[in-house]
Protein backbone atom coordinates (compact mmCIF):
# COMPACT_ATOMS: atom_id res chain seq x y z
CA UNK A 1 0.00 0.00 0.00
CA UNK A 2 2.76 2.75 1.19
CA UNK A 3 4.42 1.23 -2.26
CA UNK A 4 1.66 2.29 -4.12
CA UNK A 5 1.35 5.33 -2.77
CA UNK A 6 5.01 6.71 -3.37
CA UNK A 7 4.53 5.61 -7.01
CA UNK A 8 1.25 7.28 -7.35
CA UNK A 9 3.15 10.74 -5.55
CA UNK A 10 6.28 10.58 -7.70
CA UNK A 11 4.34 9.81 -11.21
CA UNK A 12 2.43 12.92 -10.20
CA UNK A 13 5.60 14.41 -9.47
CA UNK A 14 6.93 13.91 -12.28
CA UNK A 15 3.79 14.81 -14.61
CA UNK A 16 3.33 18.30 -13.41
CA UNK A 17 7.70 18.28 -13.62
CA UNK A 18 6.44 17.87 -17.49
CA UNK A 19 3.96 19.76 -17.86
CA UNK A 20 5.61 22.81 -16.50
CA UNK A 21 8.65 22.32 -18.68
CA UNK A 22 6.51 21.77 -21.70
CA UNK A 23 4.35 24.95 -20.47
CA UNK A 24 7.44 27.19 -20.26
CA UNK A 25 7.53 26.73 -23.94
CA UNK A 26 6.79 29.43 -25.74
CA UNK A 27 3.70 28.84 -28.32
CA UNK A 28 4.32 30.82 -31.51
CA UNK A 29 8.10 32.70 -31.89
CA UNK A 30 8.62 35.85 -34.01
CA UNK A 31 11.80 35.31 -35.48
CA UNK A 32 12.86 38.73 -36.36
CA UNK A 33 16.54 39.40 -35.64
CA UNK A 34 16.59 42.66 -36.59
CA UNK A 35 20.39 43.29 -35.19
CA UNK A 36 21.28 40.00 -37.43
CA UNK A 37 20.43 41.73 -40.72
CA UNK A 38 21.73 45.07 -42.60
CA UNK A 39 18.63 45.49 -43.63
CA UNK A 40 14.95 44.06 -42.97
CA UNK A 41 14.04 42.59 -46.48
CA UNK A 42 10.75 40.69 -46.04
CA UNK A 43 7.93 40.59 -42.71
CA UNK A 44 9.39 38.57 -39.69
CA UNK A 45 8.55 34.82 -39.58
CA UNK A 46 5.86 34.15 -37.27
CA UNK A 47 7.05 30.43 -36.08
CA UNK A 48 4.60 27.97 -34.64
CA UNK A 49 6.84 26.18 -31.98
CA UNK A 50 4.22 24.24 -30.33
CA UNK A 51 2.98 22.83 -33.34
CA UNK A 52 6.55 21.58 -33.56
CA UNK A 53 6.56 20.46 -30.31
CA UNK A 54 3.46 18.30 -30.52
CA UNK A 55 4.66 16.13 -33.35
CA UNK A 56 7.32 13.32 -33.13
CA UNK A 57 10.19 15.89 -33.18
CA UNK A 58 12.76 15.63 -29.99
CA UNK A 59 13.85 19.05 -29.33
CA UNK A 60 17.49 18.12 -30.69
CA UNK A 61 16.41 17.25 -33.76
CA UNK A 62 16.14 21.00 -34.48
CA UNK A 63 18.33 22.80 -31.07
CA UNK A 64 21.98 21.81 -31.48
CA UNK A 65 25.44 22.41 -30.77
CA UNK A 66 27.53 19.91 -33.61
CA UNK A 67 30.71 18.78 -32.20
CA UNK A 68 32.33 16.35 -33.82
CA UNK A 69 29.64 15.54 -36.34
CA UNK A 70 27.79 14.66 -33.18
CA UNK A 71 25.02 16.91 -31.78
CA UNK A 72 25.65 17.72 -27.70
CA UNK A 73 23.36 19.72 -26.77
CA UNK A 74 21.59 19.16 -23.26
CA UNK A 75 18.31 19.43 -23.98
CA UNK A 76 18.00 21.53 -19.86
CA UNK A 77 19.65 24.24 -21.77
CA UNK A 78 16.31 24.78 -23.59
CA UNK A 79 14.51 27.46 -21.49
CA UNK A 80 13.03 30.30 -22.96
CA UNK A 81 15.58 33.71 -22.75
CA UNK A 82 18.59 31.63 -22.86
CA UNK A 83 20.98 33.58 -24.93
CA UNK A 84 23.06 30.61 -25.78
CA UNK A 85 20.27 28.35 -27.29
CA UNK A 86 19.46 31.01 -30.06
CA UNK A 87 19.94 30.36 -33.44
CA UNK A 88 22.05 33.59 -33.69
CA UNK A 89 24.47 33.04 -30.67
CA UNK A 90 26.02 31.15 -33.28
CA UNK A 91 25.00 31.74 -36.68
CA UNK A 92 26.11 35.29 -36.99
CA UNK A 93 26.47 37.12 -40.32
CA UNK A 94 29.86 36.14 -40.32
CA UNK A 95 29.67 31.85 -40.09
CA UNK A 96 29.71 30.43 -43.15
CA UNK A 97 26.20 28.85 -42.28
CA UNK A 98 24.97 32.56 -41.36
CA UNK A 99 21.58 32.88 -39.58
CA UNK A 100 19.42 33.30 -43.32
CA UNK A 101 20.66 30.15 -44.46
CA UNK A 102 20.03 28.64 -40.83
CA UNK A 103 16.56 28.85 -40.96
CA UNK A 104 16.38 28.23 -44.59
CA UNK A 105 18.12 24.83 -44.27
CA UNK A 106 16.84 24.10 -41.24
CA UNK A 107 13.08 24.40 -41.78
CA UNK A 108 12.68 24.32 -45.54
CA UNK A 109 15.15 21.30 -45.32
CA UNK A 110 13.11 19.48 -42.98
CA UNK A 111 9.73 20.44 -45.09
CA UNK A 112 11.13 19.08 -48.27
CA UNK A 113 12.24 15.82 -46.53
CA UNK A 114 9.42 15.32 -44.47
CA UNK A 115 6.79 16.67 -47.58
CA UNK A 116 4.68 18.75 -44.97
CA UNK A 117 5.10 22.30 -43.56
CA UNK A 118 5.49 25.57 -46.03
CA UNK A 119 8.33 25.56 -48.24
CA UNK A 120 7.36 28.71 -50.52
CA UNK A 121 9.06 32.36 -49.61
CA UNK A 122 5.60 33.99 -48.58
CA UNK A 123 3.98 31.01 -46.74
CA UNK A 124 6.65 31.80 -43.59
CA UNK A 125 7.53 35.21 -44.27
CA UNK A 126 3.91 36.60 -44.22
CA UNK A 127 2.94 40.22 -44.73
CA UNK A 128 -0.87 39.64 -43.14
CA UNK A 129 0.40 37.57 -39.68
CA UNK A 130 -1.46 34.48 -38.46
CA UNK A 131 -3.80 35.31 -36.04
CA UNK B 1 2.37 19.80 -58.25
CA UNK B 2 4.62 22.06 -57.08
CA UNK B 3 7.75 19.98 -57.13
CA UNK B 4 6.78 19.33 -60.72
CA UNK B 5 7.00 22.96 -61.95
CA UNK B 6 10.24 23.79 -59.55
CA UNK B 7 12.27 20.66 -60.56
CA UNK B 8 11.42 19.27 -63.84
CA UNK B 9 9.56 21.95 -65.76
CA UNK B 10 12.29 24.63 -65.05
CA UNK B 11 14.91 22.41 -66.09
CA UNK B 12 13.15 21.93 -69.31
CA UNK B 13 12.51 25.44 -69.56
CA UNK B 14 16.23 26.34 -69.40
CA UNK B 15 17.42 23.30 -71.91
CA UNK B 16 14.78 24.54 -74.37
CA UNK B 17 15.87 28.06 -73.72
CA UNK B 18 19.44 27.75 -74.26
CA UNK B 19 19.34 24.79 -76.51
CA UNK B 20 17.12 26.79 -78.53
CA UNK B 21 19.68 29.77 -78.77
CA UNK B 22 22.31 27.98 -79.85
CA UNK B 23 19.97 26.16 -82.40
CA UNK B 24 18.77 29.36 -83.64
CA UNK B 25 22.58 30.42 -83.88
CA UNK B 26 23.55 27.47 -85.89
CA UNK B 27 20.96 27.82 -88.03
CA UNK B 28 21.79 31.54 -88.61
CA UNK B 29 25.38 30.76 -89.74
CA UNK B 30 24.25 28.00 -91.95
CA UNK B 31 22.05 29.98 -94.04
CA UNK B 32 24.27 32.99 -94.36
CA UNK B 33 27.62 33.01 -95.90
CA UNK B 34 30.28 35.95 -95.84
CA UNK B 35 29.92 37.74 -99.23
CA UNK B 36 31.69 41.32 -100.33
CA UNK B 37 29.95 44.35 -98.76
CA UNK B 38 26.80 45.04 -100.41
CA UNK B 39 26.52 48.52 -98.33
CA UNK B 40 29.36 50.98 -98.75
CA UNK B 41 29.08 53.78 -96.10
CA UNK B 42 27.10 57.03 -96.79
CA UNK B 43 29.62 59.01 -94.99
CA UNK B 44 33.17 57.09 -96.90
CA UNK B 45 35.66 56.30 -94.88
CA UNK B 46 37.43 57.86 -92.60
CA UNK B 47 40.85 58.01 -91.01
CA UNK B 48 40.72 56.07 -87.82
CA UNK B 49 38.29 53.67 -87.14
CA UNK B 50 38.19 55.43 -83.37
CA UNK B 51 38.65 58.69 -84.22
CA UNK B 52 36.54 61.88 -83.33
CA UNK B 53 35.50 61.83 -86.93
CA UNK B 54 34.25 58.51 -87.33
CA UNK B 55 32.73 58.37 -83.65
CA UNK B 56 30.80 61.90 -85.19
CA UNK B 57 29.39 60.13 -88.11
CA UNK B 58 28.41 56.75 -86.51
CA UNK B 59 26.76 59.21 -83.89
CA UNK B 60 25.01 61.23 -86.75
CA UNK B 61 23.98 57.64 -88.46
CA UNK B 62 22.34 56.57 -85.30
CA UNK B 63 19.93 59.88 -85.62
CA UNK B 64 18.99 58.49 -89.00
CA UNK B 65 17.63 55.19 -86.84
CA UNK B 66 14.74 55.23 -84.44
CA UNK B 67 16.91 56.67 -82.04
CA UNK B 68 16.50 60.18 -83.97
CA UNK B 69 13.01 59.52 -85.34
CA UNK B 70 11.23 57.96 -82.08
CA UNK B 71 13.46 59.23 -78.97
CA UNK B 72 10.64 58.52 -76.49
CA UNK B 73 10.34 54.80 -77.75
CA UNK B 74 13.49 54.54 -77.70
CA UNK B 75 14.79 55.94 -73.27
CA UNK B 76 11.21 53.73 -73.31
CA UNK B 77 12.58 49.99 -74.98
CA UNK B 78 16.14 51.11 -73.20
CA UNK B 79 14.63 51.19 -69.72
CA UNK B 80 12.02 48.04 -70.39
CA UNK B 81 15.50 45.69 -71.53
CA UNK B 82 17.58 46.92 -68.89
CA UNK B 83 14.52 46.19 -66.40
CA UNK B 84 13.44 42.73 -68.29
CA UNK B 85 16.96 41.48 -68.01
CA UNK B 86 18.87 43.10 -64.59
CA UNK B 87 15.33 42.46 -62.48
CA UNK B 88 15.22 38.67 -62.18
CA UNK B 89 19.06 37.71 -62.13
CA UNK B 90 19.74 40.34 -59.51
CA UNK B 91 16.48 39.57 -56.98
CA UNK B 92 16.90 38.60 -53.88
CA UNK B 93 14.49 35.86 -53.69
CA UNK B 94 15.96 33.87 -56.91
CA UNK B 95 19.56 34.26 -55.72
CA UNK B 96 18.55 32.50 -52.37
CA UNK B 97 16.71 29.92 -54.01
CA UNK B 98 20.00 29.73 -55.66
CA UNK B 99 22.12 29.66 -53.10
CA UNK B 100 19.93 27.04 -51.30
CA UNK B 101 20.12 24.66 -53.99
CA UNK B 102 23.45 24.90 -55.85
CA UNK B 103 25.71 27.43 -53.02
CA UNK B 104 25.96 30.13 -55.45
CA UNK B 105 25.33 33.13 -54.06
CA UNK B 106 25.29 36.16 -56.30
CA UNK B 107 25.12 39.76 -55.39
CA UNK B 108 21.57 41.04 -55.23
CA UNK B 109 19.43 44.42 -55.47
CA UNK B 110 17.28 45.01 -52.28
CA UNK B 111 13.89 43.83 -52.64
CA UNK B 112 12.41 47.29 -52.40
CA UNK B 113 14.77 48.10 -55.54
CA UNK B 114 14.04 45.68 -57.77
CA UNK B 115 9.97 46.44 -56.52
CA UNK B 116 10.43 49.44 -58.28
CA UNK B 117 12.18 47.85 -61.51
CA UNK B 118 9.21 45.40 -61.43
CA UNK B 119 6.97 48.33 -61.44
CA UNK B 120 8.60 50.34 -64.33
CA UNK B 121 8.80 47.51 -66.67
CA UNK B 122 4.95 47.11 -65.81
CA UNK B 123 4.50 50.69 -66.55
CA UNK B 124 6.56 50.27 -69.69
CA UNK B 125 4.65 47.00 -71.16
CA UNK B 126 1.22 49.41 -70.22
CA UNK B 127 2.46 51.79 -72.66
CA UNK B 128 4.00 49.60 -75.00
CA UNK B 129 0.07 48.18 -75.31
CA UNK B 130 -1.47 51.28 -75.15
CA UNK B 131 0.49 52.51 -78.31
CA UNK B 132 -0.31 49.19 -79.79
CA UNK B 133 -4.00 49.83 -79.61
CA UNK B 134 -3.93 53.68 -79.64
CA UNK B 135 -1.48 54.44 -82.63
CA UNK B 136 -2.39 53.71 -86.24
CA UNK B 137 0.02 53.10 -87.96
CA UNK B 138 1.46 50.27 -85.24
CA UNK B 139 -1.92 49.08 -84.80
CA UNK B 140 -1.91 48.66 -88.78
CA UNK B 141 1.11 46.38 -87.88
CA UNK B 142 -0.20 44.44 -85.65
CA UNK B 143 -1.79 41.03 -85.19
CA UNK B 144 -3.22 38.86 -82.25
CA UNK B 145 0.43 37.20 -81.15
CA UNK B 146 1.88 40.64 -80.97
CA UNK B 147 -0.37 40.94 -78.03
CA UNK B 148 0.09 37.21 -76.59
CA UNK B 149 4.08 37.81 -76.82
CA UNK B 150 3.56 40.90 -75.41
CA UNK B 151 1.30 39.72 -72.18
CA UNK B 152 3.97 36.49 -72.28
CA UNK B 153 6.90 38.87 -71.65
CA UNK B 154 4.88 41.27 -68.91
CA UNK B 155 3.04 37.77 -67.20
CA UNK B 156 5.94 36.52 -65.38
CA UNK B 157 6.95 39.92 -63.62
CA UNK B 158 3.37 40.93 -63.24
CA UNK B 159 2.55 37.65 -61.16
CA UNK B 160 5.71 38.20 -59.49
CA UNK B 161 4.95 41.81 -57.96
CA UNK B 162 1.50 40.49 -56.78
CA UNK B 163 2.97 37.18 -55.34
CA UNK B 164 5.86 39.45 -53.53
CA UNK B 165 2.70 41.69 -52.61
CA UNK B 166 1.13 38.65 -51.49
CA UNK B 167 -2.14 39.56 -53.13
CA UNK B 168 -5.02 36.96 -53.35
CA UNK B 169 -4.03 33.67 -53.49
CA UNK B 170 -0.70 33.81 -52.52
CA UNK B 171 0.05 30.01 -53.57
CA UNK B 172 -1.80 30.07 -56.34
CA UNK B 173 -0.26 33.42 -57.74
CA UNK B 174 3.53 32.07 -57.00
CA UNK B 175 2.89 28.69 -59.29
CA UNK B 176 1.36 31.34 -61.97
CA UNK B 177 4.56 32.70 -61.44
CA UNK B 178 7.07 29.67 -62.12
CA UNK B 179 4.69 28.88 -65.23
CA UNK B 180 4.52 32.06 -66.50
CA UNK B 181 8.60 32.30 -66.25
CA UNK B 182 8.61 29.02 -67.73
CA UNK B 183 6.36 29.65 -70.87
CA UNK B 184 8.60 33.13 -71.78
CA UNK B 185 11.98 31.13 -71.50
CA UNK B 186 10.44 27.84 -73.41
CA UNK B 187 9.03 30.05 -76.75
CA UNK B 188 11.81 33.02 -76.06
CA UNK B 189 14.06 31.65 -78.88
CA UNK B 190 11.26 30.80 -81.51
CA UNK B 191 9.17 33.47 -81.64
CA UNK B 192 9.66 37.44 -82.14
CA UNK B 193 10.74 37.42 -78.42
CA UNK B 194 14.41 35.42 -80.63
CA UNK B 195 15.30 39.26 -81.09
CA UNK B 196 17.26 38.89 -78.05
CA UNK B 197 19.49 37.29 -80.21
CA UNK B 198 18.78 38.17 -84.05
CA UNK B 199 18.85 41.93 -83.09
CA UNK B 200 23.08 41.36 -82.37
CA UNK B 201 23.23 38.85 -85.64
CA UNK B 202 21.39 41.06 -87.93
CA UNK B 203 22.69 44.08 -86.93
CA UNK B 204 26.07 43.65 -86.48
CA UNK B 205 26.96 40.51 -89.02
CA UNK B 206 24.34 41.25 -91.76
CA UNK B 207 25.71 43.83 -94.05
CA UNK B 208 22.70 46.20 -95.01
CA UNK B 209 21.73 49.92 -94.66
CA UNK B 210 20.61 48.71 -90.59
CA UNK B 211 23.80 47.25 -89.82
CA UNK B 212 25.53 49.03 -86.87
CA UNK B 213 29.09 47.67 -87.63
CA UNK B 214 31.20 46.09 -90.66
CA UNK B 215 28.51 43.37 -91.67
CA UNK B 216 29.74 40.85 -94.32
CA UNK B 217 27.74 38.37 -94.25
CA UNK B 218 24.45 37.60 -96.28
CA UNK B 219 21.56 35.02 -96.71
Amino acid sequence: MKGKCITVVLGGVIAAMMISILSAQPEKITLENVEAYKKKQRPPVHFPHEVHMAGDLACTDCHHRYENGKNILDESELEEGTPNIQCRACHTTQSRVNLRRAFHRQCIGCHRREKRGPRLCGECHMRTPPK
Amino acid sequence: MFDFIRGPLLWVAFIVFFGGLVFQLLQFFTLTRKKERLFLSVHGKTKGRWSIESMRQWFESLLTTIIGTHPMMTILTLIFHCCLFVTPIFLLAHNILLDESWGISIWSFSESTTDILTVVLLVCGALFLLRRIFVRRVRAITTASDYLILFIIVAPFLSGYMAYHQWFHYKAILFAHILAGEVMLIVAPFTKLGHMLFFFLYRFLIGSEYSFGQGTRSW
